[in-house]
């Protein structure tokens, strides 16, 4: 036909046409990367806390008559922002500043989403190491912290009228206090999840990955060494004792501690309040010393970081250091109520003063941050399925905590892959 | 003006090939040559209007779908990939209406050629309405369900075959094409190997029961309902039907909590009873019990309703017939209602199974697959579905979740296509003799 072959040229030709089209580089617009002078500096802050949000638009507002440079504070989930910046920011619409909790700041350095900063030794060295460390990512700083925050010891006042000195001495009294049948207990936490065992694992020796020189190297997994068992064999005679129900919810830890039936449980600032409305009187200390060691909490850690797409960098980390200043963070927590892991505030009298903060910020000191790189996203599923299946019985410890290392290692190497 | 002219000097040449190589050249010139100067303008304006606003769209997307950008932070490979993806399907249809141009100048030539004259402006619209409006009422919804079905999939069939995971994401780097290697990984990787029988087989049991077992009860109580006896029809039916009202989501959330071990309704009816506390949600059997009940509750008042309607259109001389001859109800039941029931439902029967294999929603709401199983990487009540997208989002291979839902997507759709072909309801398409 002979109009096949027309067809069958036109085609041929229309397609020689496309693949000159796809084969040379078009012109793209240049995204931002340096270069021009923004005259103003954007700030994302948490749009799930009016606080917040009020306190750093004050600061905005104050650095902005001290240095004559224009500050913009934009609400944006806490959540939500290294989603946004990977969009926004190749557009040039990105902020400077950005904020989110510790644990995400290695997936957003993979990303390439946040440049390190190099403040003086003077900035630095206000703040606890663990915090500080909690911001670093293979040995360089992303940022500066402004809220720390660790579970600890909240008892019953009534109850337990002094902490106890020692964690043995805590398990003992709940020993002698349990009585599951009146629903009775003498502490009660979730010692069947990581996030708040992590201290006993840490004191008999585990730990999640090796940690050395502000890097972690998570083919070094410590959650089924000899410590790690010694810890899991604790968590399985807490069961076996009786000490802690089955099926341990932190809902049913909750309910108990308000209903005044418990003694003393281990959780974070965040649920002080209500455990206050619930007519508790309740007081606040560092988790006794386990083994003779202090116990290390896991910390979070909430930051300033830079954005990779700032276009005023010297600026940018200018208003950073103000806003995580002696001063601002002690109006932040004055106005918010968040600890600072700041060392001269930790002395301050209105943090020493208060019992209920001095309690968690005297914990958080000595806590270590939750490890930061993305390897960690891997962990905690399979570590406390481990540690529910001791606490059913279902497996001994030495097994169940094999097996967790053995999936976790399978995870990493297929996220690696 | 110079139609009749032109007319006289067309007659009996081949001015339809000249016509069609002219719209070849450019749309609209074969129509203007023969003589449809408004047709051919606009189809000329359109073609030059298609060019120039999409010409540098589809020079960046067509570029950046082969090379997928080239310098990290400046090109946003998952971006690019879209573009050219736009690219392509706009150009398709761009064709689509170039090839439509050139049949159109090749038949009005041929007409000319024939010595008709060409239809008018009005006669032509009169055609397109008449004849063409089944094409022009669907044509809005297809060029929709192009880019709202069809790009989508394309999309994450590209992703299949690229590296797009956390280490390799944009804005700091680029994504590139890497074959066939997600799937091969897939097949060496522990992580997948160790529990995807297990997983697969409760997914094979799963789809098999709760189909099943919701479409007999559906069935059952259709019959029932539909016997002569019963009184107040429409209220059994009204509330049988009502579980389907309610949003599947709030119902299975509801669900979850009646089934708590310590503080559900569930354990507590049945402990009052004498029967001991049932570890619903911590026990894998259990929990396999408890989400298969669940979608019988959920899937059987659509069977009711299906069934119900074809119950009603089964002719009533059948049963006569069958009464005059002594049949029992068994033998009524079996063979003339399930026989009739199954023929007209058949295609629906298949819909539900699939749907049942990838029910994400009464999993994942109910438990989130859980409870944990000892050594495995998938929960008790983990189907396919729900374990590939825990353990691809946990570990931020979107390559890996796209070449499994090629996968999955192929073997349901093998599945469908063997049961269809082989469902009488397609094969012929007369009634039972």
């Amino acid at each position: 036909m002979m109009l096949g072959k027309k067809w069958l040229s036109a085609t041929m030709s229309l397609a020689l046409a496309l693949s000159v089209l796809a084969g040379c580089a078009p012109e793209r617009q240049q995204a931002t990367t340096g270069g021009e002078k923004s005259e103003k500096l954007v700030v994302w802050e948490n749009a799930d806390d009016g606080k917040q949000l009020g306190h750093t638009k004050k600061l905005a507002a104050e650095f902005e008559k001290k240095t004559g440079i224009k500050v913009e504070v934009v609400p944006v989930a806490i959540l939500k922002q290294q989603e946004k910046l990977t969009l926004d920011g190749p557009a040039g619409k990105g902020p400077d500043l950005v904020t989110w909790p510790h644990d995400q700041l290695g997936a957003a350095v993979i990303k390439g989403l946040v440049q390190p900063i190099q403040p003086d030794a003077s900035v630095t060295g206000q703040f606890d190491e663990s915090a500080l460390s909690a911001l670093t990512v293979d040995g360089k700083l992303y940022g500066l912290p402004k809220v720390t925050e660790s579970i600890a010891l909240i008892y019953n006042k009534k109850l337990m009228p002094n902490p106890p000195a020692t964690f043995e001495e805590l398990k003992s009294f709940a020993k002698s206090y349990t009585k599951p049948a009146e629903k009775k207990y003498g502490v009660m936490f979730e010692i069947n999840n990581l996030y708040f065992n992590h201290f006993l694992v840490d004191a008999k020796g585990g730990y999640v990955f090796k940690h050395e020189n502000g890097k972690y190297d998570p083919s070094d997994i410590g959650l089924n060494n000899a410590g790690a068992v010694e810890a899991g064999k604790e968590v399985e005679s807490w069961f076996k004792e009786g000490l802690l129900p089955n099926g341990l919810k932190g809902d049913t830890i909750n309910g108990l501690f308000k209903e005044g039936k418990v003694a003393a449980v281990i959780n974070g600032p965040w649920a002080v309040l209500d455990y206050k409305q619930a007519g508790i009187d309740v007081g606040v200390a560092p988790i006794p010393k386990v083994n003779g060691k202090d116990a290390r909490t896991f910390i979070g850690v909430k930051g300033w970081y830079l954005s990779a797409y700032s276009k005023a960098p010297k600026e940018a980390l200018e208003l950073m250091q103000f806003l995580t200043g002696k001063e601002a963070l002690k109006s932040r927590f004055l106005e918010t109520g968040e600890i600072p892991p700041h060392k001269e505030l930790i002395n301050d009298p209105v943090i020493a003063d208060d019992p209920v903060v001095s309690g968690f910020a005297k914990q958080a000191a000595m806590g270590v941050p939750m490890p930061n790189i993305a390897e960690m996203n891997q962990v905690w599923e399979p570590i406390n399925n481990a540690f529910n299946f001791i606490a059913t019985g279902k497996q001994n410890p030495e097994q169940a905590l094999n097996d967790a290392v053995k999936i976790i290692k399978e995870k990493i190497k297929t996220q690696q892959q | 003006m110079m139609a009749s002219g032109a007319d006289e000097r067309m007659t009996g040449r081949n001015g339809k090939r000249t016509a069609a190589i002219l719209s070849a050249l450019w749309m609209g010139l074969g129509q203007c040559y023969n003589g449809q100067w408004l047709k051919g303008l606009v189809f000329l304006l359109f073609q030059a209007l298609f060019l120039v606003v999409f010409f540098d769209f589809f020079h960046l997307g067509l570029w950046g779908i082969i090379t997928l950008g080239e310098i990290p932070v400046l090109d946003h490979s998952i971006e690019l990939l879209a573009m050219g993806l736009i690219s392509i399907l706009l150009i398709l249809i761009g064709l689509l209406f170039y090839a439509l141009n050139i049949v159109d100048a090749y038949r009005i030539g041929a007409l000319r050629d024939g010595g008709q004259r060409p239809p008018s402006l009005s006669e032509t619209w009169k055609q397109l309405t008449d004849q063409g409006f089944p094409y022009l009422v669907i044509a809005p919804s297809m060029i929709l369900l192009v880019f709202v079905v069809l790009f989508p999939i394309l999309f994450m069939v590209m992703l299949a075959f690229t590296n797009y995971d956390l280490y390799h994401q944009p804005p700091a780097k680029l994504v590139d094409y890497v074959g066939l290697d997600n799937f091969v990984n897939l097949i060496r990787s522990d992580l997948w190997k160790d529990s995807f029988f297990s997983v697969f087989a409760w997914t094979i049991v799963w789809t098999f029961v709760s189909t099943t077992v919701q479409v007999a009860l559906g069935l059952f109580l259709a019959v029932f309902i539909h016997q002569r006896g019963i009184r107040l029809k429409k209220v059994f039916r009204t509330i049988l039907i009502l579980p389907w009202a309610v949003p599947s989501f709030v119902t299975i959330v509801v669900f979850s909590g009646m089934f708590d071990d310590n503080f559900g309704v569930i354990n507590q009816l049945l402990q009052q009873v004498g029967i001991g506390p049932v570890p619903w949600l911590t026990d894998p059997f259990w929990s396999k019990v408890a989400v298969l009940l669940i979608q019988f509750w959920l899937g059987f008042p659509f069977s009711l309703a299906l069934y119900t309607g074809v119950l009603q259109s089964i002719p009533h001389d059948l049963y006569e017939a069958a009464d005059v001859d002594g049949a029992t109800s068994w033998q009524k039941f079996r063979n003339i209602t399930l026989p009739m029931a199954l023929y007209a439902t058949g295609p629906l029967l298949i819909v539900q199974y699939v749907g049942n294999f990838n029910n994400f929603n009464v999993i994942y709401l109910f438990n989130k697959g859980n409870p944990p199983v000892p050594g495995s990487t998938a929960g008790g009540t983990d189907i396919l579905i729900s374990w590939v997208y825990k353990l691809t989002f946990n570990t931020f291979k979107f390559n890996y979740a796209a070449a499994i839902s090629i996968v999955i997507g192929l073997v349901v759709a093998a599945v469908s296509f063997l049961q269809f072909r082989r469902m009488r309801a397609f094969r012929e398409e007369g009634m039972i003799e």
